[in-house]
């Protein structure tokens, strides 16, 4: 099948005269990503959502990247997405974490003016030509032949489409639980969507229950800072855009207090209440996020917790606390705020809550977010059962990617685990599946030394230009500015270093050897203690890249992690060849001897598409793969 | 002014139910007299936000500019904020608004309430759903749905379409006090259990369109229909507020009949009109200084009032944020002026015809 620029629509032409290629229902972090990704590679896309007021809000933390995330959304600007971008021009306040640790927990966090990065994300999406958006509620998906054929309105309208993407969040059923009240809500204030679950499950999809916390705001005006740590930004804020320019923007910092055995007794008092305990919240909810209830009852030991004061925007003093999600009951949220040091007279603006919510479970997808059951039909963001907005924004833009490479007959796109954060994200989704809402941290990712922050743009730009997301301009400057390292990194390494007085006293002066004979620059550099700040005024025949700091900090961790890198890149040749044999689509596991059975349903119900992929299911061993490697080469 | 917290109430001069137009600048209003606030919405998000038509005024004949006016001199926020670049809407992609045509951008104005809320001494704004409101110890207790309860002398009812508010959608029936938003739903229960009745009121929400078509079409059929006709509503989405167009049926027809009017085939709705059935005071139970009849200290603006329109919401919101502060403080309502504001009050609390707008003020 012949790829081309630009979609066709392969639909009749509905009455209304209206086709699209793409539909994508909801306008969150992942919907507003596969519209625009779908848009930009020349489909037609229609963006439909709820309410159009609400486009790309932030219900929970006000901030984009940390650690994991930040790799995630780095990922996503490399790719052409929009989430960096648009992190960047509404950040209030950024910092790059872990900046005395290795490079491969070093991230970027950014703390964003809320109503500023939906109003940039509005324009965004405005900009495009090919999307149009739609204010409405999706009830069903509409099915033919096992394939999605379109969405159907509420109202009743029909919405052709050759292919779907669904990223609705938590409004899938959802319901507020505060204490012992509930009430049906997709976020507080907002009614759920009723209709589509029940569409989802006639299509054959199982659906599992999640729930999600929120930690109260409180009144800005209500607090002294003066009784607080302030945490402000980085003076030179970085960005996760290569090309955003600096604008001197004043930041806004934040503020860090600790909980008190005051506030745990408040909590302990009324944990009775705590519908973790009370059961009226029947999903599971993130082990890693956990309300300051789960805290204090999974932590006793603790006499204290971090509270950090975050600003949800600059005209506004409404201010997110994060360390004290809880959805205990209203009056208890107020006791225990007040009984924090430093929050003692803080006015709480919006309640803490939880929300309830059907997810898919996520072993039902394919590695290219595609659903099993219903070909075409591609889902991202909390619907697959994740947490976090730069999770969302990652599935957003590969199920968008994908929707638009199916309608134009292309072949899929996939990132691997060894290739991005974003493919370690899609396949513990659809391999491992999820039993609590999952985020993504640093541990999670096994090549993490390769997937860093630093390299993502040379990693992924080549890709985001070739599927059409990244323009020339953005993509030659940034091969550019990999050639420079290139050659930077050339000349470290043939550069020597002669034994000499200053060599030596600064070897000395940070406790390292001193130097007898010739060294190589980068073998020096490689010591621990060394920096390439001071080592490259001693090396007079290496210039150095002068006021580009980029190629700096980048070619002192590539040669300070030279053996590291070495040592994952050969891991990964190795596993190459599992990752690399395909198990046919319809390959059958059922019957096969040798194989044990617990792993033989496991095999059956996930359908790995690889022997890699089924070897990172929990219950398939070394030793079923080798024998399924077995029976696949005689299939061949 | 301050507030004390007793363990799980609250003391407060004066409670505004409902962060609209109204809702904010009767907050405001009351606060700038000297009264403690607390103004509750049902979404922050939403505070200040102006539904209904970008254009604010069509010039300087509509009576909306002379409520505007006004303002200007009795304490309102609404004329200031329409000054504002960005709030205030000249040009959109060249075209220019008609001869003293006030054009706004909602979203901007609704941000900007929120701002003034959060920035003024002796406002406090808080998110919650109100589900009932009683008397208690010589003043009221205003109780939500997560079981709080706040207490003051004097409440203000500003609960735009929420009072039951049902959102007919294409011939879907949901609640809402507009499209997406949860209304509430016992209050007007608890309220009718003190003693208020309430009539059923409607509005009708317009349908809004996608703007990227419509200069094209224009020029392909060299119609003389320019952009204008359908205002620019600043969403940031390319939206243009359908004025005129019919907006009956569900989305197919509601296309249809906008391709029909703007004579291009390729137009898009992007949001299609929908009804809104809400409660609304009573006018026998209203005074004109906008205390009700019913019971000393609880007051009414806006929609809840039967006031129509965001202009007309602010002015009667300042003049019942004016008069609940008065009689927290133990005062009598200011007496109404001779103006449009005032007569505006007369009408809603002593009209027939309700809902009352600017023009029907006399």
């Amino acid at each position: 099948m012949k790829s081309s620029n630009s979609c066709s629509a392969t639909t009749a032409r509905h009455r209304h005269g209206s086709a699209f290629d793409v539909i994508v229902a909801g306008g969150g972090h992942a919907g507003c990503e596969a519209a625009l990704a779908a848009a930009r590679m020349g489909c037609s896309v229609l963006l439909l959502t709820l309410s159009l007021e609400k486009i790309a809000l932030m219900p929970c933390n006000p901030a984009v990247g940390g650690v994991g995330k930040g790799q995630l959304t780095r990922e996503i600007d490399a790719l052409g997405g929009e989430q960096g971008r648009n992190t960047d021009r509404s950040f209030i306040q950024m910092k790059m974490l872990n900046t005395g640790k290795g490079p491969a927990v070093r991230a970027l966090r950014a703390q964003t003016d809320k109503k500023l990065y939906e109003d940039n994300m509005k324009r965004a999406l405005a900009a495009e030509p090919n999307l149009k958006v739609l204010e409405g509620e999706a009830a069903g998906i509409m099915v033919s032949r096992e394939t999605v054929a379109g969405i159907l309105l509420a109202d009743g309208s029909v919405l052709p489409a050759p292919a779907v993407v669904l990223a609705c969040g938590t409004f899938l059923r959802g319901k507020i639980v505060v204490g012992d009240m509930d009430f049906p809500a997709g976020r507080m204030g907002e009614p759920p969507a009723r209709e589509l679950s029940a569409s989802l499950e006639r299509a054959g999809l199982e659906l599992g229950r999640f729930q999600s916390a929120t930690p109260p705001r409180i009144d800005a005006r209500s607090i002294n800072p003066a009784e607080l740590t302030p945490d402000p930004g980085d003076p030179v804020p970085a960005t996760f855009s290569p090309f955003s320019k600096a604008d001197g923007r004043r930041q806004l910092p934040c503020y860090l207090t600790y909980t008190s055995p005051r506030t745990h007794d408040v909590v302990k008092k009324h944990l009775h209440l705590s519908p973790i305990k009370t059961g009226s919240v029947s999903g599971r909810g993130p082990r890693y996020c956990p309300s300051i209830d789960r805290k204090v009852m999974n932590f006793p030991g603790r006499d204290r917790h971090p509270v950090f004061i975050e600003p949800e925007g600059r005209r506004t003093s409404e201010m997110y606390l994060q360390g004290l999600t809880t959805s205990l009951p209203v009056w208890v949220q107020e006791e225990l705020i007040q009984a924090t040091p430093g929050l003692e007279g803080a006015r709480l603006m919006r309640p803490g809550y939880a929300v309830e919510y059907d997810y898919v479970i996520p072993s039902q997808l394919g590695p290219t977010l595609e659903t099993a059951p219903v070909k075409r039909l591609f889902l991202a963001g909390q619907i697959n059962g994740t947490s976090g907005y730069e999770e969302a924004a990652a599935q957003g833009l590969i199920a968008g990617i994908n929707a638009a490479r199916t309608v134009r007959g292309e072949e899929p796109f996939i990132l691997k685990r060894n290739e991005a954060y974003i493919g370690v994200l899609i396949d513990d989704l659809v391999t491992k599946g999820v039993d609590e809402p999952y985020r993504m941290f640093t541990s999670r990712a096994e090549y993490r030394l390769l997937l860093r922050h630093d390299n993502a743009h040379a990693r992924l730009s080549p890709a985001g230009h070739s599927l059409g997301l990244l323009p020339d301009s953005l993509y030659d400057a940034i091969m550019k500015s990999q050639q420079r390292l290139e050659v930077f990194l050339e000349k470290l390494r043939s550069a020597t270093v002669i034994p000499g007085p200053e060599v030596n006293e600064y070897l000395e002066n940070i406790g390292s050897a001193a130097l007898s004979e010739a060294q190589n620059a980068a073998r020096l550099l490689k010591r621990p203690g060394v920096s390439l700040t001071e080592l490259l005024p001693l090396l007079k025949e290496v210039p150095g890249p002068n006021d580009d700091a980029d190629t700096f900090n980048r070619a002192e961790i590539e040669v300070k992690y030279e053996g590291y890198i070495a040592r994952q890149l050969d891991d990964i040749s190795r596993r190459q060849r599992l990752e690399d044999t395909e198990i046919p689509s319809d390959f059958t596991f059922e019957g096969l001897d040798g194989i044990a059975i617990e792993a033989r349903e496991k095999l059956s119900r996930i359908r790995p598409a690889s022997l890699g992929q089924a070897s990172r299911i929990a219950g398939v061993s070394p030793a079923d793969i080798s024998v399924l490697s077995v029976y696949l080469r005689s299939a061949r | 002014m301050a507030f004390h917290s007793d363990k799980r109430s609250f003391a407060y001069d004066v409670i505004v139910v409902g962060a609209g137009p109204a809702g904010c600048e009767a907050a405001l209003a009351a606060a700038a007299s000297g009264a403690s606030c607390l103004c509750l919405a049902i979404n922050l998000d939403a505070a200040g936000f102006p539904a209904g038509s970008p254009v604010l005024s069509e010039g300087e004949g509509d009576p909306r500019s002379r409520l505007i006016a006004e303002m200007k001199t009795t304490g309102g926020i609404l004329p200031a904020l329409v000054t504002r670049n960005g709030i205030r809407v000249h040009e959109d992609r060249g075209n220019v608004a008609a001869d003293g045509q006030v054009l706004i951008d909602r979203r901007e104005l609704g941000l900007a309430y929120k701002e003034q809320l959060e920035s003024s001494d002796g406002v406090f704004p808080r998110q919650a759903l109100v589900t009932a409101i009683e008397p208690a110890d010589g003043g009221w207790c205003v109780a939500t749905n997560l079981a709080e309860r706040f207490f003051a002398a004097s409440v203000i009812i500003a609960a735009g379409t929420f009072l039951n508010g049902e959102v007919l959608d294409a011939g879907r029936r949901r609640p809402g006090g507009r499209r997406g938003e949860i209304p509430s739903r016992s209050l007007t229960l608890s309220l009718q259990n003190t003693g208020f009745s309430f009539i059923v009121a409607i509005v009708a929400s317009s349908l809004r369109l996608d703007s990227r078509n419509l200069a094209a079409a224009g020029a392909r059929n060299g119609t003389s229909r320019n952009t204008f006709d359908f205002p620019a509503d600043g969403s940031r989405l390319n939206e243009r507020y359908g004025r005129g167009i019919d907006a009956s049926g569900n989305m197919t027809d509601q296309l249809a009949n906008v391709r029909e009017a703007t004579g291009a085939a390729d137009s898009w709705v992007t949001r299609i009109s929908y009804i809104v059935n809400h409660m609304m005071l009573d006018a026998a139970q209203l005074e004109p200084s906008l205390a009700s009849s019913r019971h000393d200290g609880i007051f009414f603006a806006g929609r809840a009032a039967g006031g129509s329109g965001y202009v007309e919401a602010a002015a009667l919101g300042l003049t019942a944020g004016k008069n609940a502060a008065l009689f927290a403080m133990g005062r009598d309502p200011d007496t109404p002026g001779t103006g449009l504001t005032a007569r505006l009050c007369r009408a809603v609390a002593l009209s027939e015809q309700r809902p009352v707008a600017a023009e029907d003020a006399g």
